[in-house]
């Protein structure tokens, strides 16, 4: 039976990655529980030649990427670059992608369509998030990070739940307006409006280009 | 800078002054924030800065109609 | 002529400051309405339920309430 070939990138040097980090790891149980092929580079073997070797040797259908970036570049351990617009675009070819990684879908996102990738989901602006100090040693546990990060990466479990793109982009749609309007109620707490704003931003500057019928 | 934009980082620091004290913001490779910080940046006007304004302009804008786009979505 | 449309242009064209904001304040969630809305030289900041106290009682301030919420094309 065919079983989806996956490469998660999760860098684990700053606060942000940290809490990436920790929210990826519903997605890779996921994974491990589909008994799909999962390849994780995390921490410091998120870095340039690791992540062209692997690509190279494992052919991943789906790249999850995590991690920091800007309009032509996804980064990895340390901010190093791992994919860029001008440099090595074409090992994103025939894979679906989903990078949660900020801005990467202005510019690096529609040029890997045009050089044919399927699908490519990510932000065309910084995805913000809001997050306890208190919690900060356990980010698994706060869940006001959650909220965020659990909406975003609803588009990676829809994927490893056999869902195409198009319906993986519209949960996690649902999943960002299912927190907001949780918020817009009566009973939500007065502090609670701080993530309002940041949640709304995310989920307008998330989108999904190229191929919505695609799966894994 | 004009009037308009100065009212606004006016507005924006006010509002960022009811951000309870144990909650910050990632903002990408840009860093992250506490109250404090956001506040600084807002009134230094600088990249943060400006980007803060820019997502929290965005949502008073969006109020006129959030109930029924979210609705919209149900 | 589509109802939507048309009540967007009445929206649009028809409706002064004042009504413009009413209709916006009613319809905004009960916990968003002790936001800062506005804030005026003297005055200070003003949450949307003080700038509907304001402006519900067509006050001077509230003029004052409703030229900033338009100019930063929040109403």
């Amino acid at each position: 039976m065919y079983k989806p070939t996956i490469l998660v990138t999760i860098p684990n040097h700053d606060d942000t990655t940290r809490y990436l980090f920790a929210w990826s790891k519903p997605v890779i149980k996921l994974a491990h529980q589909e008994k799909d092929k999962i390849t994780i580079l995390k921490d410091k073997q998120a870095n340039l030649k690791e992540f062209t070797n692997t690509v190279e040797k494992i052919q991943p259908s789906f790249i999850f990427f995590n991690g920091h970036g800007n309009e032509t570049t996804i980064t990895g351990h340390n901010n190093q670059p791992l994919v860029d617009a001008d440099t090595n675009i074409e090992v994103l070819k025939n894979r679906i992608v989903y990078a949660l990684s900020c801005q990467s879908a202005k510019k690096l996102g529609p040029k890997s369509i045009k050089q044919g990738t399927k699908t490519y989901m990510g932000y065309t602006e910084d995805f913000i998030f809001v997050y306890d100090t208190n919690k900060k040693k356990h980010p698994e546990k706060d869940q006001t990070a959650g909220c965020f990060l659990s909406a975003s990466n609803q588009t990676a479990i829809s994927l490893l739940e056999e869902k195409t793109t198009g319906q993986a982009y519209a949960d996690s749609q649902n999943s960002f307006q299912k927190t907001i309007r949780s918020l817009l109620t009566s009973e939500s707490k007065t502090e609670q409006s701080s993530m309002m704003r940041f949640l709304i931003w995310d989920m307008k500057h998330q989108v999904c280009l190229g191929n919505q019928d695609a799966k894994i | 800078m004009t009037n308009t934009e100065k009212n606004l980082i006016e507005l924006v620091v006010s509002r960022l002054q009811t951000m309870p004290e144990n909650l910050a913001i990632s903002i990408g490779s840009e860093g992250t924030f506490k109250k404090k910080d956001l506040i600084k940046h807002v009134k230094k006007s600088d990249s943060v800065g400006k980007k803060i304004v820019k997502v929290e302009l965005d949502y008073l804008r969006s109020l006129k109609d959030i109930a029924q786009s979210v609705l919209n979505n149900v | 002529m589509d109802i939507i449309l048309y009540d967007k242009l009445c929206y649009n064209k028809f409706m002064t400051d004042s009504e413009r904001f009413l209709k916006i304040y009613a319809n905004l969630p009960v916990n968003l309405r002790n936001e800062i809305i506005v804030v005026l030289p003297d005055v200070g900041p003003m949450t949307w339920n003080i700038a509907y106290l304001e402006i519900s009682n067509d006050t001077k301030l509230s003029k004052k309430i409703l030229e900033k919420l338009s100019n930063f094309k929040i109403i």
